[in-house]
């Protein structure tokens, strides 16, 4: 009988022992083998790329090339707006030389001056003037200004 | 003596020659010159914001009514030493530069040029940034100088 018991336990220490082996020895199962793109190009750095295009609003700036004012006066008679196509607000600001001689509030779209008076009288004679156009935004931001160069006759 | 004066008055009247700005042909028929000059008259579309991603601008014009031989030129000024545009935006500071197709603008270069009837100047105008150290977006402004002159 104990040799019987002895017998089984062999067996079973037999039998563990080659599942042992059979466990180290078992080859490890082949992994999935991925296909790499073959559309994919050797990298050779970075390549320009096309990038977001901003729509870009515009402002539309009426110009004209010469005005009349009357000597020695400050009120004059002009024609100066905000077409009523923008969506900004404009100050003008009236320029002889380096001087400025009126400035506007922001005007809006499709308002502007018939009358104007100046900072000064004028005297006589033909002037290199200018209307600067300063845009901004309802915020307030700055945008692009435009100069409309003309010559002032004072007669 | 009064008569005498009065008679002389009248024959000098008729016979002063008579100034009208007409000429008077044999059959009747008279031709005047009338003379108007009507100013040229534009508008010129700028854009809002100078955005430096590359994308061209084109002047644009809603009117371009020119006497004969005058241009409307478009020049413009506002960059910073080395023709470089000052940008704000990305939470920093950087400069972009101005090009058409053919220069890179600069300070009073003339940047487009309208004929009469133009609405559309042929070139582009395109800004690219230099040196942006932070993402975002930026824009800066200039200042365009319209001017009629002779073409």
């Amino acid at each position: 009988m104990k040799n019987k018991k002895i017998l089984v336990v062999l067996v079973l220490l037999i039998l563990l022992f080659i599942a042992l082996i059979a466990l180290f020895l078992r080859k490890p199962k082949p992994k999935p083998s991925l296909q790499p793109d073959s559309n994919a190009s050797e990298w050779e750095g970075k390549q320009d790329l096309e990038k977001r295009k901003s729509e870009i609003k515009q402002i539309a700036i009426p110009g004209f090339d010469s005005l009349v004012f009357n000597a020695d006066q400050t009120e004059q008679r002009v024609n100066f707006y905000n077409p009523k196509e923008n969506d900004c607000l404009i100050v003008f600001s009236l320029h002889v030389g380096d001087e400025e001689i009126w400035r506007s509030g922001y005007c809006e779209p499709d308002k502007g001056y018939y009358t104007i008076e100046l900072s000064k009288p004028l005297e006589k004679g033909s002037y290199d003037a200018r209307l600067l156009n300063e845009c901004y935004r309802q915020d307030g931001t700055p945008l692009n200004s435009a100069n409309v160069q003309f010559t002032l006759y004072v007669q | 003596m009064k008569k005498f004066m009065s008679v002389l008055c009248a024959l000098v009247m008729l016979i002063a020659p008579r100034t009208y700005a007409q000429e008077i042909y044999g059959d009747g028929q008279a031709t005047s010159t009338v003379i108007a000059h009507v100013d040229s008259q534009y508008c010129v579309l700028i854009p809002e914001t100078i955005v430096a991603d590359g994308t061209k601008y084109y002047f644009t014009s809603s009117v371009m009514d020119l006497a004969e031989g005058d241009v409307v030129n478009v020049s413009v000024s506002g960059f910073s030493e080395g023709c470089m545009l000052p940008m704000t935006g990305g939470d920093g500071q950087a400069y972009a530069v101005v090009e058409t197709e053919e220069v890179q603008v600069s300070n009073g270069a003339i940047i487009a040029t309208f004929h009469n009837g133009e609405t559309t100047a042929s070139n582009g105008l395109f800004a690219t940034l230099q040196n942006a150290t932070r993402a975002g977006d930026y824009s800066g402004t200039l200042t365009f100088n319209i001017q009629l002159g002779q073409g």
